[in-house]
């Protein structure tokens, strides 16, 4: 050891270049404090970014997914005063405009689909003069409802060439979409051919589906009819940017987009047309939006549009949803690298400790020297915040790489298209909490360390640095303090916060206890031990030297313990949660809801499900209802007008039209959590209902409902409260009621069906309507997959952090079983010198190893089961552990810290004794 | 007092009895910087039962080498070391490790006692390496500690002991199994002349009651002056063998 | 937490469902305040049946409006005032098709009923269903009623124009023709006067208002009047 020198002066610089000394003669150590710290700081950079920049892409998809910045929709033309204004803010170059109608029709594809394609387009073009005088020639009887549209199909019998009914087979319902050139603002419209605007604006052109074209055997050229006009198609829709707006039936139809000009001439528009009309914004610079402008306009239309059902949206707003989702998710995650952070500060902080007590020896010297105690302090603390600016840059620089991984990692599972960025406020981050962190901690010690005199070192007497117990205790508390904030604030939520805290608090503690119990258990066979055996004598010392040792055992066993518990329990998590996906694996996964199924076609079509090779399923019944009395009182008609949205909706839930059902035994996706289910014969008016729909309503076991069905009142009396796993897919019921109270009442049946490959849909859907025309098919597919994208990402993610977690664990595991070397060495060597054999010795250590490991694991096992059943109550997980996890936790706690300690100590072993007492000095 | 050069043939007014320890021509080197730095450059010398020996000599006259070299800690570069006649450089480290732990005692200048044992325990240790029985060991203990007047302090840890009160220990520790031969090392080098004189006489106290061989190494003419035999280095040789006339006279 | 937010997300599609099979559904407020005549087990000579069950969907219902608003309930109040002892009864469920109104007949044609208002399959069309089966369906309909000694008066309904003018033509006649073959009085459009006039119908422009529906009632009762029903 080269002792420092002297300061050629005291002052500031001095003491700099003294720390910058130690600093790179310990630079080995240093790096290693750094490290530890660097991992939980770069773990929070990558996350906070990663979100950042998914949250932008969101808000860039919803941009898509409106295909605009601001959407307007209305069931009329907007009012001239709202027209006009959109224009002025268009003129002032603002905005650009657009517009849109959707509705539902009808479309008639051509008898013979596959008609040569060069027999028609003359047809086509010979369209625009046929269709230009109105005539009333729809209304099939007397109506007395005057029609004004533009029609042209009175002139069919005078004009061969218009469309007549004979040459087009029965139309089916599709979503009509009529756009304008300007379409889309945003996104992009992929068709086949590629250059869909050729041909299709300022003709008599429309677009369809893909699914749609297949469906009717219809190809690019061919022509269909819709309303009074034929159509030419020009290109088939791949992918559409837009696609989720539009509601009613339509939306569940497929589309086909018109040209917008030509879509009054179809003559479907006009007195008595039920169409959404559209009208979108854009920014004129996009890149540069200005979210408040943004909020302006929309308020402003807001204002002007005081017609109810006009519904104003930014895309600032879409996907509420997905946004809550990935924040709660990110969450989950940034409270993980919080613990990372954790981890890596228990254990820069117990070796920054041990590096200060063996430069106990220095600072006397420098004391004597004539460096005050202030002084020592200003140097050691520069230490620190030099560790903690080491400690800084490699969180940033790992931060960066691990949200380029992250990126690269949810791009691909949930199609995101995500710009790279690093906010200055994450590097600013990374540095402040690193330095803060490896300053805050070793405050105490450091000023201890200042305050000892030198003559107190010097003559030895004192081995270790005095920590005050109140200085421990403040630190614990800020750092307690700190970490609540922290959660609380990434969290959003107090509540989840505190939780958090005192669930990661609690683990602490408790883990603490266990291990002061295992010590003191230790202490007490070590003194049991007195037989002369060798083995006698190994155990007896592995044992005395753990329990001697007992701050630097309990720090390791408190790192230890902690991070193997944290990162069995991400992975009894994991499976857990592996386990419950795996429940609803694919195959079995219902991708298809058949509504409005009748009683008597149950048996047809559980025949065509087995004729696809799907599995029969269960059919429920389903009884409409509206609640009229709770506990024999008349539920009354609030005044709601000037209520708040909300406050109506929450009216609505009471007074809206139930879904009832009745069954004589549960689902496997029910579980009754109050109260008993009725046997599968009861005759009596029971109730069961969903728990937290009973509590929105405030009902509970004992209540009664009356409920009016068509007319006639039935009541019962509620006798259980169940939950619903939803993700069972089954068709499932907030009220259930016992078959004799609703057996009789009007009905419809719907039922979820696994129908797989999902290619056999279209063909089932037409099978099944084509016989039974009233049922509703709904494909679940896409929305189960874009569950099971973001599930993956989260498994995948959840995945990559436990083995992070691993390798942080062994690291800093690693460091602090090398914190004691110096004195391990030392004591090796007087062994040796003693005539103690090298088995002897390495048994020594084995013990002691093998005791850390069977204290870890026990602790650990104990400890993460209770926190991963804690944890997945939260989450709303089964919690579910097997044997085989528990082997695994209790090998990799057994074997972690022997397998480490054996390498870590594997060069003084094989040393010598000269070798040894040298290094230890 | 008589004085005699050493040479490397054995004193013929010594061989009346048979040496516990030949060393022959011992030579040793240690890379230093990447060229080889000889420390000993050739020493003879014959140790008997029941002597106490002062190696001296200014540092890097390699007196501690030689020590080191003597109780096997380290391995020679050339020449050789007898015990009873035996090589010791054909010895594996076990062997070395069971002659040490049976037969051999250590007292270091900076005392070397393990942190985390109470004095007893320190004391036990090298019983317990032979593997007695803890109880037997700890009676042994507080036997020696009583003798060396520590007893009191037998449940402290080295912190709390006094630098002559760790010495002590340290010498229990040495003395605690009986050995033929002790090492001392500066046993004397961090204590006051009040405590090193105490320390000393523990020393040879229990020298001559046991009849324990003693090699101590010092660079204190006054502790020299108090063995039977002075044997100064200077720069890796032996400069002369410097017999006390009280045991000149034992021998006769 | 987190994953309890994903996976509730099924929970989504179940809302979805309702809202979808509940279509236009929404109907009058729970404060059913009607008289209505408790089920009566006694067969039909005790009381002189005399109810006209309102059968429909939600133009019957009256979407969005308390059951007092609509038509049917007028229809009883004019009657009461006049002095007539006729009762309507509303059976119109939000959404409904002609597969469930044939489904449910069992539950609503009780022996008080004197005659059947059908007034259904705008759902059907709205749904683009093949008109054959829902033509179907309201023979079957009309043929129990009938059976049940019940008098049937059919309602004509008419889909929105952007249905298209094949569709909407091949609708309308279906109801003429099930109504020649099976001798039913028809009235040729319930709507009649309300369909497409902003001021009658709500925001959606589909469902009359309160207004619409006292002009639907106004209309109904003259339909009867000159059909001699009722007297």
């Amino acid at each position: 050891m080269t002792a420092p020198q002297r300061p050629t002066s005291q002052d500031a610089q001095g003491i700099t270049k003294l720390a910058w000394r130690i600093f790179w003669r310990y630079r080995g150590r240093m790096l290693f404090f750094a490290t530890a710290i660097a991992v939980g700081v770069g773990f929070l950079i990558a996350l906070g970014n990663l979100l950042d920049s998914i949250n932008g892409s969101i808000a860039r998809q919803a941009r898509t997914l409106m295909a605009a910045d601001i959407s307007i929709s209305s069931g009329q033309p907007l009012p001239p005063k709202t027209q006009t204004w959109i224009k002025d803010l268009e003129k002032k170059g603002e905005f650009h405009s657009s517009k849109m109608l959707i509705f539902p029709s009808m479309l008639a594809p051509p008898k013979q689909a596959l008609l040569s394609p060069s027999s028609r387009p003359s047809s086509v073009s010979s369209q625009p003069s046929a269709s230009s005088k109105p005539s009333i020639a729809s209304k099939p009887s007397a109506s007395s409802r005057p029609s004004t549209h533009p029609s042209s199909l009175a002139a069919r019998a005078k004009d061969p060439k218009s469309p007549s009914f004979e040459n087009f087979r029965t139309p089916i319902l599709v979503n009509i979409k009529a756009v304008q050139p300007t379409y889309p603002f945003y996104g992009a419209l992929e068709t086949t051919p590629k250059a869909w605007r050729k041909g299709f604006f300022g003709h008599h052109a429309c677009m369809l589906d893909r699914s749609l074209a297949e469906q009717q055997g219809l190809r690019v050229g061919d022509t269909v009819r819709l309303g009074v006009l034929a159509l030419k198609i020009t290109a088939l829709i791949e992918a559409e940017p837009d696609q989720l707006t539009g509601g009613g039936f339509g939306a569940l139809a497929p589309r086909v987009m018109i040209p917008f000009d030509i879509a009054r001439k179809t003559g479907l528009l006009g007195f008595g047309s039920r169409v959404s009309y559209r009208t979108l914004l854009k920014t004129m610079d996009p890149q540069r939006t200005d979210l408040r402008r943004i909020a302006d306009v929309k308020k402003t239309l807001r204002a002007q549009l005081q017609i109810p059902n006009i519904r104003v949206t930014a895309y600032t707003e879409a996907q509420p949803t997905i946004r809550d989702i990935l924040q709660r998710v990110a969450i989950f995650f940034i409270f993980v690298s919080l613990v990372a952070l954790l981890l890596g500060a228990i254990g820069m902080a117990a070796s920054v400790t041990t590096f200060l007590n063996e430069q106990m020896e220095t600072v006397g010297i420098l004391r004597c020297m004539g460096l005050g105690p202030r002084d020592i302090s200003a140097l050691y603390t520069r230490l620190c915040v030099g560790i903690g600016i080491l400690g800084g840059l490699f969180g940033l620089t790992l931060g960066i790489a691990l949200s380029a991984a992250g990126l690269s990692l949810v791009q691909n599972l949930m199609n995101l298209q995500l710009a790279w960025s690093l906010h200055w406020v994450y590097i600013l981050e990374s540095f402040g909490l690193a330095i803060l962190l490896t300053w805050g901690l070793n405050a105490a010690t450091v000023r201890s360390l200042a305050a000892l005199s030198p003559q107190e070192i010097l003559s030895g007497r004192q081995s270790q640095i005095p920590l005050s117990r109140r200085a421990l205790f403040w630190t614990g508390l800020a750092l307690f303090v700190g970490f609540f904030l922290y959660a609380a604030r990434a969290a959003l939520s107090l509540w989840v916060g505190g939780f958090f805290t005192l669930t990661l608090s609690g683990m602490i503690l408790l883990c603490l206890l266990f291990i002061l119990l295992a010590l003191g258990a230790c202490a007490w066979i070590a003194q049991r031990i007195q037989s002369s055996s060798p083995l006698a004598f190994v155990l007896r010392h592995g044992l005395r030297q753990l329990v001697r040792q007992r701050a630097r055992s309990l720090t390791y066993l408190l790192a230890l313990t902690i991070g193997v518990t944290l990162i069995s329990t991400l992975q009894i998590l994991q499976q857990s949660f592996e386990a419950e996906v795996q429940i609803t694996r694919y195959n079995k996964m219902p991708n298809l809801f058949l509504i409005d199924v009748q009683r008597e076609q149950v048996e047809g079509i559980k025949q065509i499900i087995r004729d696809f090779g799907g599995t029969p399923p269960t059919f429920n019944p389903l009884v409409r209802a509206r609640l009229t009395h709770i506990n024999g009182k008349k539920i009354q008609r609030k005044a709601l007008r000037g209520a708040s949205l909300e406050a109506r909706m929450r009216a609505n839930a009471i007074r809206r039209e139930y879904n009832l059902t009745y069954k004589r035994t549960l689902n496997e996706s029910e579980t009754v959590v109050s109260g008993r289910f009725w046997k599968a014969g009861s005759t009596k008016m029971e109730i069961s209902l969903e728990q937290r729909w009973a509590q929105r309503l405030g009902l509970a076991i004992g209540d009664t409902m009356r409920f009016d069905i068509v007319g006639q009142p039935v009541e019962g009396t509620i006798t259980s409260i169940r939950t619903i796993n939803w993700r069972s897919f089954l068709p499932n019921f907030f009220v259930v009621m016992t078959p004799t109270a609703l057996q009789d009442a009007p009905q419809q049946l719907i039922t979820s069906v696994a129908l797989h490959p999902p290619s056999k849909i279209a063909t089932f859907q037409r099978a099944l309507v084509r016989r039974y025309p009233n049922v509703s098919v709904i494909d679940l597919g896409r929305v189960i997959d874009l569950v099971r994208g973001v599930l993956g990402a989260f498994l995948a993610a959840m995945r990559v952090l436990a083995w992070v977690c691993l390798a942080i664990g062994l690291f800093i595991l690693a460091g602090t079983l090398g914190m004691g070397q110096r004195e391990r060495r030392e004591k090796v060597a007087l062994m040796r010198a003693l005539g103690c054999q090298y088995r002897t010795l390495v048994a020594i250590d084995v013990v002691e190893f093998v005791t850390i490991g069977l204290i870890t694991s026990v602790v650990v096992m104990v400890v993460s089961w209770g926190t991963g059943a804690v944890i997945a109550q939260q989450m709303q997980i089964a919690f579910q552990i097997t044997a085989a996890q528990l082997l695994q936790i209790l090998l990799t706690a057994l074997l972690l810290p022997f397998g480490v300690g054996m390498l870590v100590n594997a060069q003084t072993y094989r040393a010598g004794v000269q070798e040894n007492l040298r290094r230890s000095e | 007092m008589q004085t005699t050069t050493a040479q490397p043939t054995a004193p013929t007014a010594t061989s009346t009895k048979e040496a516990l320890m030949e060393v022959i021509d011992l030579h040793k080197s240690y890379l230093s910087g990447g060229r080889p730095l000889e420390i000993l450059k050739g020493v003879s010398l014959h140790i008997y039962r029941g002597e106490s020996i002062a190696l001296t000599g200014a540092s890097g006259s390699g007196k501690s080498t030689l020590l080191s070299l003597l109780a096997g800690l380290d391995r020679v570069t050339q020449g050789q070391i007898l015990l009873r006649g035996d090589a010791m450089q054909a010895w594996d480290e076990d062997r070395l490790a069971r002659w040490r732990r049976e037969e051999v005692g250590f007292v270091f200048q900076d005392f070397r006692l393990v942190k985390s044992f109470t004095a007893l325990e320190n004391v036990s240790l090298p019983l317990e390496i032979l593997g007695w029985d803890g109880q037997k060991a700890r009676q042994r203990a507080e036997e020696l500690l009583e003798h060396l007047s520590i007893l009191p302090r037998a449940h402290h840890f080295p912190h709390q002991l006094s630098g002559g009160e760790q010495q002590r220990v340290a010498i229990a520790r040495a003395y605690a199994h009986r050995p033929l031969l002790i090492f001392a090392d500066e046993p004397t080098g961090n204590l006051d002349p009040e405590t090193s004189q105490q320390v000393l006489d523990s020393l040879l106290n229990i020298n001559d009651e046991e009849q324990t061989t003693l090699i101590m190494v010092t660079h204190d003419m006054s502790v020299a002056q108090r063995m039977k035999r002075h044997i100064p280095l200077r720069a890796g040789r032996l400069e002369e063998d410097i017999r006390s006339a009280k045991d000149e006279g034992a021998k006769a | 937490m987190p994953l309890a937010t994903i996976l509730r997300w099924p929970l989504l599609f179940c809302l979805l469902i309702g809202t979808l099979s509940a279509c236009k559904k929404q109907q009058p407020p729970p404060t059913a305040p009607q008289a209505r005549p408790q089920d009566t087990p006694r067969p039909r000579p005790i009381t002189k049946p005399q109810t006209v069950l309102f059968l429909g969907d939600s133009l019957t219902a009256g979407y969005q409006l308390a059951k007092t608003e609509a038509f049917p309930a007028l229809i009883q109040e004019s009657w009461q005032k006049a002095g007539k002892p006729w009762k309507t009864r509303n059976s119109g469920i939000s959404g409904d098709t002609t597969a469930g109104v044939l489904s449910r007949l069992s539950w609503v044609l009780k022996p008080d009923v004197h005659t059947v208002f059908l007034a259904i399959g705008g759902n059907d069309g709205l749904r683009g269903t093949n008109l054959d089966s829902s033509r179907a369906n309201l023979e079957k309909i009309i043929t129990r009623c009938q059976k049940a000694g019940k008098t049937v008066v059919m309602a004509g309904i008419q889909l929105p124009t952007n249905y298209g003018p094949d569709y909407r033509k091949r609708f309308a006649e279906m109801y003429e023709q099930v109504a020649k073959a099976h001798k039913v009085v028809r009235m040729p459009f319930l709507l009649k006067d309300v369909a497409g006039i902003p001021a009658l119908n709500l925001a959606d422009g589909i469902h009359p208002n309160p207004k619409g529906h006292q002009i639907i009632a106004k209309n109904v009762l003259a339909f009867f009047q000159e059909k001699a029903l009722f007297p």
